[in-house]
């Protein structure tokens, strides 16, 4: 009789870890695909030379757990009232030869007062919409904050403006 | 009051954003150094680069350029033999910030069907920070495979020389 409960209270605990390991694994309602990763990492976004790109393309290198090279062109940009900008994007992360991850992105630039012209906060939202190899299916979404510097004024220009960002999220593939 | 200064700063951000593509000239070079290494380019589906008719790709290099690069084909041409002559637009963004601007021809030769041989020369046109006005030329040997239109990844390796201003 011992035995029979110690038995079914191990299996009880079996079953409490599984679900547990199971919801925590679909953190943030992020996916249905197989399994999810929370990353996080930095990167640093240059401006670069894109002529064919109306609003503009940044490319740089990303680290942390999507460590790989990434670049991003503007969709929109759009004074707010209050001061700030809002831009949309889409970013392209190439981790290695055969895996991307492809986002669209929501920003929100903040000019920065008592700093030098052309310093802004930025608040990007980042949502999957596709990628390849590993990250077929993949959805999810990252959060990333960061200073943009010499975005706008005198010094603008490739070589000079660039966003220094950190990302976090979660990441679901097969 | 502070509302209007910051809408116009904005405006002017809009303005600059879209009037960004202009490059310092080159300047007289001085200092020439050795490059080489490898890297990879994957060929970005059509949504990441709808505004590059002829593709656009991007990469992770190792080596004396190590950090990111991505390029537009800007031209392709079929030859009779199946192989294309390709001119591309090239940039590399080292770890450190410096980017370094090239103008490539290369020649793509057909191994299989979507399998090529590529053989590429990279003319230095200038760059930023350490690179800027920089000249030189730079060979690439690689392969491309599974190449299609918007899908595709090219291996290389580069070796060449970088000059720049003192």
């Amino acid at each position: 009789m011992f035995r029979k409960a110690i038995g079914w209270l191990a299996f009880c605990a079996i079953v409490a870890l599984g679900a547990a390991w199971a919801g925590e694994g679909s953190a943030d309602g992020a996916a249905a695909a197989g399994q999810c990763d929370k990353v996080s990492g930095k990167a640093i976004w240059s401006l670069i030379p894109s002529p064919n790109d109306p609003f503009g393309r940044v490319l740089g290198p990303a680290t942390g757990d999507l460590r790989g090279a990434v670049s991003a062109y503007l969709t929109s940009l759009a004074p707010q009232p209050d001061g700030s900008l809002r831009a949309t994007s889409i970013e392209t992360w190439a981790l290695n030869s055969s895996d991307i991850i492809i986002f669209s992105g929501v920003a929100t630039f903040v000019p920065q007062a008592n700093q030098p012209v052309g310093t802004v906060s930025d608040a990007l939202s980042l949502t999957v919409i596709g990628g390849s190899g590993r990250f077929a299916s993949a959805t999810g979404s990252l959060s990333v904050t960061g200073m943009g510097y010499n975005i706008f004024g005198p010094a603008a220009g490739p070589g000079n403006s660039f966003f220094e960002i950190k990302y976090n999220g979660t990441i679901c593939h097969d | 009051m502070r509302n209007a200064v910051l809408t116009a700063r904005a405006w002017s951000a809009v303005a600059l954003f879209i009037g960004l593509s202009g490059v310092a000239a080159p300047a007289t070079a001085a200092t020439c150094g050795a490059v080489s290494g490898n890297f990879n380019e994957i060929i970005l589906p059509k949504d990441s680069a709808p505004n590059d008719p002829g593709g656009r790709v991007l990469g992770n290099v190792d080596g004396t350029l190590k950090g990111v690069t991505t390029a537009t084909v800007t031209s392709r041409e079929p030859r009779l033999n199946g192989n294309f002559f390709v001119v591309t637009s090239n940039i590399f963004l080292t770890d450190e910030g410096n980017m370094l601007f090239t103008r490539g021809e290369a020649t793509w030769s057909e191994v299989s069907r979507g399998f090529y041989q590529v053989d590429l020369t990279l003319q230095v046109t200038g760059g930023t920070g350490k690179y800027a006005g920089a000249t030189g030329s730079i060979k690439i040997r690689g392969v491309g495979n599974n190449i299609s239109a918007a899908s595709g990844e090219f291996v290389h390796e580069y070796r060449g020389q970088v000059c720049t201003a003192d």
